[in-house]
């Protein structure tokens, strides 16, 4: 497929991935103050960052331009499993954010393939996310790429 | 809360907290909650172990410190005509999330259930409202509930009492094609 390339990320790859992070949680702070983030929340992230570059029950890809800048990422993890009848293996996409400059380029929709593709070859029959409620823009994305809403998240003060 | 039993017991009253003996009553109720849920969630079904783990788990759940496990009783006209003595139940727990958003101290609301039966007498509003202070009164910063996109009835009732969504579920199924 063409178009900026696709890569599993690197431990290398942390600051950068750290980066889009805060500029993802910006801008959904944006979009609903209930999701301003905890004052600890850039060191506690920086944390699990280096810790999941190394977890095998967790995928991080990223879009990585020619110079080398890395300009989006998606994650997923692998939800525990008992291996009981019934039961069965599940992921969550964690992050999935493309720099605001690289947008409309379909950076996004191939991590996301990408990482689908990545989960089946682990034999994973569903695959969940969270959306803000007050974006109805990545609902309209994620519906795209079969996802359906099964649950809403209410809050009250 | 002005709903009541056609005897005349207000909703509200109906519930309290529960305690152990109440555990048969609420695992055959909670087997058909996540049954509903599950259905709802378009999932092809629960783990056959469910109700073993559920008599496991929730004696554990009701001593726990944390964790809130309501109760919706019948009234005394129902249970002198022999009708189950539990209509319906709902659990919450008080948890520290991490510290991704500003707010911590998170008051959960994980399941509201009550008897189709039983339905229309104002037995879920009761539980909701009764779960929502008695979380509130052990200092969460926010409350927060699932409920499953397709219960419209769950929905409206938890928006009547002051929630709004915040996030949205999406699922898909790597099998659907």
């Amino acid at each position: 497929m063409e178009g900026i390339p696709i890569r599993t990320a690197r431990r290398g790859d942390v600051p950068s991935l750290h980066a889009l992070w805060q500029a993802m949680m910006a801008e959904h702070a944006r979009l609903d103050p209930r999701l301003e983030s905890h004052p600890e929340a850039a060191t506690w992230m920086a944390a699990q960052l280096g810790q999941a570059s190394a977890d095998p029950h967790r995928l991080l890809l990223v879009a990585e331009e020619a110079s080398r800048l890395v300009v989006g990422f998606a994650t997923a993890r692998l939800l525990p499993f008992g291996g009981l009848p019934g039961e069965e293996r599940e992921a969550e996409i964690a992050e999935c954010f493309v720099a605001p400059a690289r947008r409309r380029r379909g950076i996004a929709r191939r991590l996301v393939a990408r990482l689908l593709d990545m989960l089946d070859e682990r034999r994973v029959v569903s695959v969940r996310l969270q959306a803000a409620a007050a974006n109805p823009g990545a609902l309209v994305f994620w519906r795209s790429l079969g996802f359906e809403v099964v649950e809403t998240i209410l809050e009250r003060d | 809360m002005t709903s009541a039993e056609p005897s005349g017991t207000p909703a509200r009253e109906r519930v309290r907290p529960a305690g152990r003996h109440d555990v048969p009553a609420i695992v055959d109720l909670r087997v058909r909650f996540l049954g509903e849920r599950a259905r709802l969630e378009g999932k092809p079904g629960i783990a056959p172990d469910v109700r073993a783990r559920c008599e496991a788990q929730l004696p554990f759940w009701i001593d726990q410190e944390q964790r809130l496990v309501l109760v919706a009783h019948a009234g005394a006209a129902e249970r002198a005509a022999g009708g189950p003595g539990v209509l319906g139940y709902a659990m919450g727990q008080v948890s520290t999330w991490p510290p991704l958003f500003r707010r911590t101290q998170v008051g959960e609301i994980l399941e509201v259930f009550v008897d189709p039966a039983a339905r229309g007498l104002g037995l879920g509003r009761a539980l909701i409202a009764v779960l929502t202070e008695g979380l509130a009164a052990r200092g969460v910063e926010v409350l927060r509930a699932a409920v499953a996109a397709r219960d419209a009835t769950s929905l409206a009732r938890f928006e009547a009492q002051g929630y709004r969504p915040w996030q949205h579920v999406l699922v898909r199924r790597q099998d659907a094609g």
